[in-house]
């Protein structure tokens, strides 16, 4: 009857407490002093969503979503006491998941080319495309042309403007120089442009 | 407030869809099966270890008392 109570009544009121009020990096250091299921369960509850979201957005298919979400999970929760707070928790946890996605997409197609520099381009002059073309582009055009640009693309695309990540912060998740990552987010954007472009005349 | 659509769609897509309880339920089933592992390891090393130590001394005790009083 106690034990019906306790867990019925007691712990989603404690664990209810714990999830508003601590932080990504208080969670992190209870789960790794006492590996205890509720804390990680904090933590999945936290992010689930938009990590399950960016990989439907990548992979393109739910039952590749589904895995690779359970194997980042996974991947965050072995590596978890390798998180040193350098930076944010949800950055470290977006790096994981990129990167992922994008190794799957790259070994799938046994295209490297996926988030690779293109030498022979680095040195062509680009068209700055404005950010607010971007960021004000209609909510449905914007799900076409991101479906329509390479992953590649579309990736440094979701960083940038959706998870308003600093070119600093990409450049380390993508282990590249903060130049190089300019010019890919430049190269993007163009991309963008054109496809826009390319499908909606107006 | 600058509109970013970027957010406004990953929020509507969010809102439309949930994440599959299969997958929490894959996880919970490796991080316990990791557990468990990482416990009978934990409990039985250690005493894999001193069973091991123990049958050594008493090997090496019931050796030595050979070699004193061979003749019990």
């Amino acid at each position: 009857m106690l034990n019906f109570l306790i867990t019925n009544f007691l712990n989603p009121l404690i664990t209810g407490n714990i999830k508003s009020s601590l932080t990504d990096e208080e969670v992190i250091s209870k789960y790794l002093s006492t590996y205890d299921k509720k804390y990680y369960s904090i933590l999945y509850d936290r992010y689930s969503n938009k990590v399950y979201g960016k990989c439907i957005s990548l992979l393109k298919s739910e039952s590749r979503a589904e895995d690779a979400t359970q194997d980042i999970f996974i991947k965050i929760l072995m590596n978890l006491s390798k998180f040193s707070g350098k930076s944010k928790f949800s950055t470290w946890v977006y790096s994981i998941t990129y990167n992922y996605c994008i190794d799957l997409i790259r070994r799938k197609k046994k295209d490297p080319s996926v988030l690779m520099d293109n030498i022979a381009d680095k040195h062509d002059p680009i068209e700055e495309v404005n950010d607010q073309f971007l960021l004000e582009t209609n909510i449905k055009r914007l799900k076409i042309v991101l479906e329509e640009i390479p992953v590649g693309d579309k990736s440094i695309l979701l960083m940038k403007y959706q998870d308003s990540l600093s070119i600093k912060e990409i450049g380390a998740m993508l282990d590249k120089s903060e130049s190089a990552i300019k010019m890919k987010i430049k190269r993007a954007k163009l991309k963008f442009k054109k496809v826009y472009s390319e499908k909606y005349k107006d | 407030m600058r509109i970013n659509n970027f957010q406004e769609l990953e929020r509507q897509e969010m809102e439309q869809r949930n994440v599959p309880t299969n997958i929490k339920n894959s996880i919970d089933a490796q991080v316990g099966f990791f557990q468990f592992v990482g416990n009978l390891f934990e409990l039985f090393i250690p005493r894999m270890v001193d069973l091991f130590a123990n049958k050594m001394s008493t090997k090496n005790q019931s050796e030595n008392s050979k070699s004193k009083y061979p003749n019990q």
